[in-house]
């Protein structure tokens, strides 16, 4: 076949059909193990529901082949059931580690020992001194008496009398006679009181000693000239 | 295939047959047709799978086609060739994706007219657009019609036409360049 210098429409038609001849075919032993993993794909869907996520489901589809499920290996599982159930499996291994830690930790402390390891130990305070115990006295404490509403009794307290100014000063008077109200004023009781003692007379012509740790100071210019 | 519709009711409930049947029919045209695109034969066999697989998904989720499942199944591999060409462009520097292209090239032979085939095959790798040598495909080698052809890449009609017919006339023009100085 031998194409036009200008060819037309249906001679590039023409080629392009023939084409389809030249395609080679699908290799069998590739389109049987295919087929397997296909067909085995759908029994796992029966059994475990559809998988999530389109692509998800077809890389674990085809890399089945390849013996590893890939995104789609969980089945049906969803991503929150997964996290769920990778959650509740790691709580319960570290359960189980501790419980066995607990259970055999005497043994653990003699390998850590046997190996040389230094194992301190904090010993839980042992309380001696014992609880304070309250100790009621022997009397009960008699309960209050509630007078009842509307009947007003007078208290028992004795009320102080009222006793008049003159008849203290007249006591007084009367039982010490050394101690009197109004002292006699003599020259040395002037009837002052604390803090109003007169100060002392100024002495003319005198003057008072200066500073001596008062610094030198110049001489002010003297403003009135 | 033998009552299609029945088929595909059985397979919407997961039954193996049907689902066997379908495999047969159609797993070697899914394979041809990435052959055609380009993809190489490893790859054609894994799209293959990963069609099936997303097929197999459908039926679980209880959609999937009710009919036409030949254009529904070129639909997917059409989507995934794409998905995988755009991934390709932005993974593989240039000189990586032309010797892919060089490798991509389906046919070999030392006939006159093999030569001609291989030469527009490859012609078509290089010159057209996915799009376009999507079209062409499924219009003269998978015999598609236009409307199921726009079913599949997800256009109207009108559009198929143009894509094609832009795509027919790129050939000629490249095909006149190599042959046309030699007549």
């Amino acid at each position: 076949m031998i194409l036009s210098a200008n060819p037309s429409q249906n001679e590039i038609v023409n080629l392009l059909s023939k084409l389809k001849n030249e395609t080679p075919e699908y290799p069998s032993d590739l389109l049987a193990a295919r087929k397997a993993a296909f067909i085995e794909q759908a029994v796992g869907i029966q059994f475990n529901g559809p998988k999530q996520g389109g692509k998800g489901g077809g890389d674990g589809g085809s890399s089945s082949l390849g013996g590893s499920g890939g995104p789609g290996a969980l089945g049906g599982m969803s991503t929150a059931q997964g996290f769920l159930l990778q959650a509740v499996v790691g709580v319960w291994i570290i359960a189980g580690m501790l419980t066995a830690a607990y259970v055999f930790r005497d043994q653990i402390i003699d390998l850590l020992q046997d190996n040389g390891i230094v194992v301190e130990m904090t010993q839980a305070p042992s309380i001696d001194s014992p609880a304070p115990v309250m100790v009621e006295p022997a009397g009960e404490s008699p309960l209050p008496v509630i007078p009842p509403t509307g009947a007003i009794s007078s208290s028992e307290t004795p009320v102080p009398e009222t006793v008049l100014e003159e008849e203290v000063i007249a006591e007084d008077s009367s039982g010490d006679p050394a101690i009197s109200e109004n002292p006699e004023d003599t020259k040395d009781n002037p009837g002052l009181h604390l803090g109003q003692t007169p100060d002392a007379p100024d002495t003319p012509n005198e003057k008072k000693p200066d500073n001596p740790n008062k610094p030198d100071q110049p001489d002010k210019p003297d403003k009135k000239k | 295939m033998k009552d299609e519709s029945a088929v595909l009711a059985a397979a919407s409930s997961l039954d193996q047959d049907a689902l066997a049947a379908i495999f047969d029919e159609y797993a070697p045209a899914i394979y041809k047709y990435l052959l055609r695109l380009g993809v190489s034969s490893q790859e054609a066999d894994q799209t293959a799978g990963d069609v099936f697989a997303r097929l197999l998904d459908k039926f679980a989720e209880g959609k999937g086609p009710r009919k036409n499942l030949r254009s529904y199944l070129f639909q997917i591999a059409y989507h995934l060739v794409i998905d995988e060409s755009r991934e390709m462009r932005r993974s593989t520097p240039l000189e990586a994706a032309e010797s892919v292209s060089e490798d991509m090239a389906p046919v070999q032979s030392l006939a006159e007219e093999n030569m001609l085939l291989e030469k527009i095959s490859m012609t078509m790798e290089r010159e057209l657009t996915d799009e376009q040598k999507n079209v062409l495909v499924l219009r003269f080698q998978e015999e598609f019609s236009l409307k199921e052809t726009a079913e599949i890449v997800g256009k109207n009609v009108n559009a198929v036409k143009a894509l094609q017919n832009r795509g027919i006339n790129k050939l000629r023009e490249a095909m006149s360049k190599e042959f046309g100085g030699n007549e």
